[in-house]
């Protein structure tokens, strides 16, 4: 695959170089002594000497010549500089080092924020996946002392903005986490999709915030900014090095939409806002969700002599349901088909609460064992095996009898990237059977009901999480701590069909990340879902599980306007 | 099978049984006599009953007996009272005890959202809900013995 700046496959697919130390050295040296680019840099700070005091001991000091020209450290680099009202954000590299600077400086109170970046040396596992250690204090030698310093929030949990540099670029940016960032690049990526990653959440005033994501996975690289929420405008620091390995060094500045809140979970007082501290961490350690890493990677033959040892289909208890919706037997005894629009017609007769037999296309008939959960009534959602078929099929159905009309979320294996990761294809059909009415050409159709709603899904005691559909086509999911704050975020694709007014089909790919098929179906009157997990794994083997939670409905973002539609099914 | 002694002697050394918390339900086991001795005998049925209560408990929380998928603990909840019904013989009774259940949860698995509060440090969640032990007991010539324990 040529290099791609911004790729246009999903950045999880995407073979980021991994560029070493020397690599990197040799690329930050010109931009060491240039300094960031941009636009309208203030670049302001000429004869200052400030000097950082941290609240740790540390200290620093930079020493501003003419033009762009600071001293750090005894050497000479050059800076940027934009003024966010009484605030100044700077940046530059240390020349002949890996590292750099982005600080945060409140020229009325002292209060400063100091971001320390690195490339190399970890804890990123990668050199080119920035790393940085944030450092508060004053900047000491002003005659005016610091009543309020900077400080970890949890202020912008739950909000999110659409942000727009000088640069053009658009980006939404969800926090629904105080760890974790969700943004969607609108310009620069072309297929509209989310992505998350750690980020520093740092409160400089009532109004004033330092926002930090890293990349982390994909390129690596850093998007920071202080953002003022209440004027919607902000100055940023981009920096690190694309998907074509060239170096970003620019600052930018941005004005931004609100685009609404989401609920807050942490108990009514609690502003704590570091809620996953590492004892006795090293520098820049922070924990940072690497599912690629942690995933099994199996073969086709690996996962066919898996498979050949027996499948798991609803023979055990899953953590995923221990709240879950109670199982129906509703369907036993049912015979009908679903024809589906462009696929498959399937022949179903349900010989008990949870086996049934199907054939597919007038084939054979094969016994399987199923789960079903009636979430309203005539409105069932079941999955099932198809057992022999190449690619290890499972079927996840909901069916309307009332209406005659399917949707299926069908899973399967051996995709391209890792054989045990599970690809979904969407099939809309009608059921065709005695008593079950004939929609004609009615079908399901997808849905933006859905759109930047985030629901919370109590499974089990201790297990719990939140998604949020960020995108018309993915799913994000938040873990929350005990104490009720929101963290580490992971997102994969996702796809979103109406069954019926408040009755809602959603699913999830764990695409390089655990490689499952997630389903649900969220009924917002009663507020609790059922759904079917199908997964692939050498522990486990092949199975389908159940998934099912009350649920809390944390809020909705406005943010329809900036999706495309995408036309056919 | 728990057994627990119901002599005459081992009663009388601890006489105080009449003010134990219990709600005895049910006819009185069928011995003709003035009602003394049945009181007698009902009186020496709840206090082994009563131990074989406590030895359950105990045996919950030393891990010597599992009666639920993660239990780790069980404390009589002090607002309610010890429910004994005997069947009509006497040779039969219904227990049920108000407790706090304590479980832990380890979340050993592969599942993604198991993975994501590993990382998170949260590997292991304890909690404790309200729960109704529920014992049948059956009395032999041995005396009174378990025969069957349900948390509810």
């Amino acid at each position: 695959m040529a290099l791609q700046a911004y790729p246009d496959v999903p950045l999880f697919r995407y073979p980021y170089t991994d560029l070493r130390h020397a690599q990197i050295a040799a690329k930050l040296a010109v931009a060491a002594r240039v300094g960031p680019a941009g636009k309208s840099l203030d670049n302001n700070l000429s004869g200052k000497v400030l000097s950082f005091a941290g609240d740790n001991g540390g200290k620093l000091s930079w020493t501003f010549g003419a033009g762009n020209r600071v001293t750090f450290a005894g050497k000479e680099a050059g800076y940027g500089s934009l003024d966010l009202d009484h605030l100044t954000l700077f940046a530059h590299i240390v020349p002949g080092t890996t590292t750099a600077y982005a600080v945060a400086w409140d020229r009325l109170s002292s209060a400063a924020t100091v971001f320390e970046l690195w490339f190399g040396g970890g804890p990123a596992p990668r050199a080119r996946e920035l790393n940085r250690d944030v450092h508060f204090g004053t900047m000491a030698g002003l005659d005016h002392a610091t009543k309020e310093p900077h400080r970890r929030t949890l202020r912008l949990e739950g909000r999110a903005f659409q942000w727009q540099e000088d640069t053009g670029n658009r980006t939404i940016e969800y926090y629904p986490s105080s760890t974790y960032s969700h943004w969607v690049e609108l310009d620069r990526l072309k297929d509209y999709r989310g992505y998350s990653a750690p980020t520093d959440y740092v409160q400089l005033t009532e109004e004033v915030y330092a926002v930090a994501r890293i990349e982390a996975e994909f390129s690596g690289l850093l998007q920071m900014y202080l953002t003022d929420v209440n004027r919607l405008q902000q100055v940023g620091l981009r920096f690190g090095f694309n998907g074509a390995d060239a170096l970003e060094f620019y600052m930018f500045r941005g004005t931004g939409e609100w685009l609404g809140q989401i609920a807050r979970f942490e108990k009514l007082g609690d502003f704590s806002a570091d809620p996953l501290p590492i004892p006795n961490g090293k520098k820049g350690e922070r924990r940072v969700y690497r599912p690629l890493a942690t995933m099994d990677k199996m073969t086709r033959e690996e996962v066919d002599a898996v498979v050949a040892k027996g499948v798991h289909v609803f023979d055990r208890p899953s953590p995923m349901a221990g709240n879950g919706t109670a199982p129906s037997g509703a369907l036993a005894g049912k015979k009908f088909a679903i024809e589906y629009d462009g696929g498959p017609r399937m022949e179903y007769r349900f010989t008990g609460p949870d086996t049934l037999q199907w054939s597919i296309n007038g084939g054979d008939v094969v016994p399987a064992r199923y789960n079903a959960w009636e979430m309203m009534p005539g409105a069932f959602i079941f999955g099932h095996l198809l057992e022999g078929t190449p690619n290890h099929d499972g079927h996840i159905v909901v069916v309307d009898l009332q209406n005659g009309m399917a949707t299926n979320y069908h899973g399967y294996l051996n995709t391209p990237y890792f054989a045990n990761e599970a690809g979904c294809e969407t099939l809309f059909g009608r059921v065709v059977g005695q008593g079950i009415p004939d929609p004609g050409r009615k079908r399901h159709e997808r849905t933006r009901d859905m759109l930047g709603r985030a629901f919370t899904w109590e499974y089990s005691p201790g297990l719990n999480s939140m998604h949020l559909y960020s995108t018309p086509w993915t799913t994000s999911w938040i873990i929350p701590t005990p104490d009720g704050h929101f963290a580490t975020e992971w997102c994969g694709s996702g796809d979103f069909v109406k069954i019926r007014d408040q009755l809602y089909f959603g699913r999830w790919q764990e695409e390089a990340c655990n490689g499952t098929l997630g389903t649900v179906l969220i009924n917002m009157r009663t507020m609790h879902d059922a759904g079917i997990g199908y997964h692939c794994g050498k522990q486990g083997g092949l199975s389908m599980s159940a998934v099912g939670a009350p649920s809390r409905h944390a809020g909705k973002f406005d943010v329809e306007r900036f999706f495309p539609k995408r036309e056919g099914r | 099978m728990s057994k627990a002694s119901t002599d005459r002697r081992s009663f009388l050394k601890t006489g105080a049984i009449v003010a134990a918390p219990f709600v005895a339900l049910g006819p009185a086991t069928a011995v003709a006599d003035d009602g003394s001795k049945t009181r007698l005998v009902r009186l020496e049925d709840e206090k082994a009953i009563q131990a074989l209560h406590r030895d359950v408990v105990r045996q919950v929380n030393r891990r010597e007996r599992n009666l639920a998928e993660g239990l780790t603990g069980l404390a009589d909840d002090p607002a309610h009272e010890l429910q004994i019904a005997f069947a009509e013989d006497g040779k039969r009774a219904t227990c049920r005890r108000a407790c706090m259940a304590s479980f832990r949860t380890d979340f050993i698995g592969t599942t993604t959202l198991e993975q994501m509060h590993r990382l998170q440090g949260q590997g292991m969640h304890r909690h404790d809900e309200p729960r109704v032990l529920v014992a049948e007991y059956v009395k032999g010539e041995d005396g009174w013995a378990i025969e069957s324990l349900r948390l509810v």
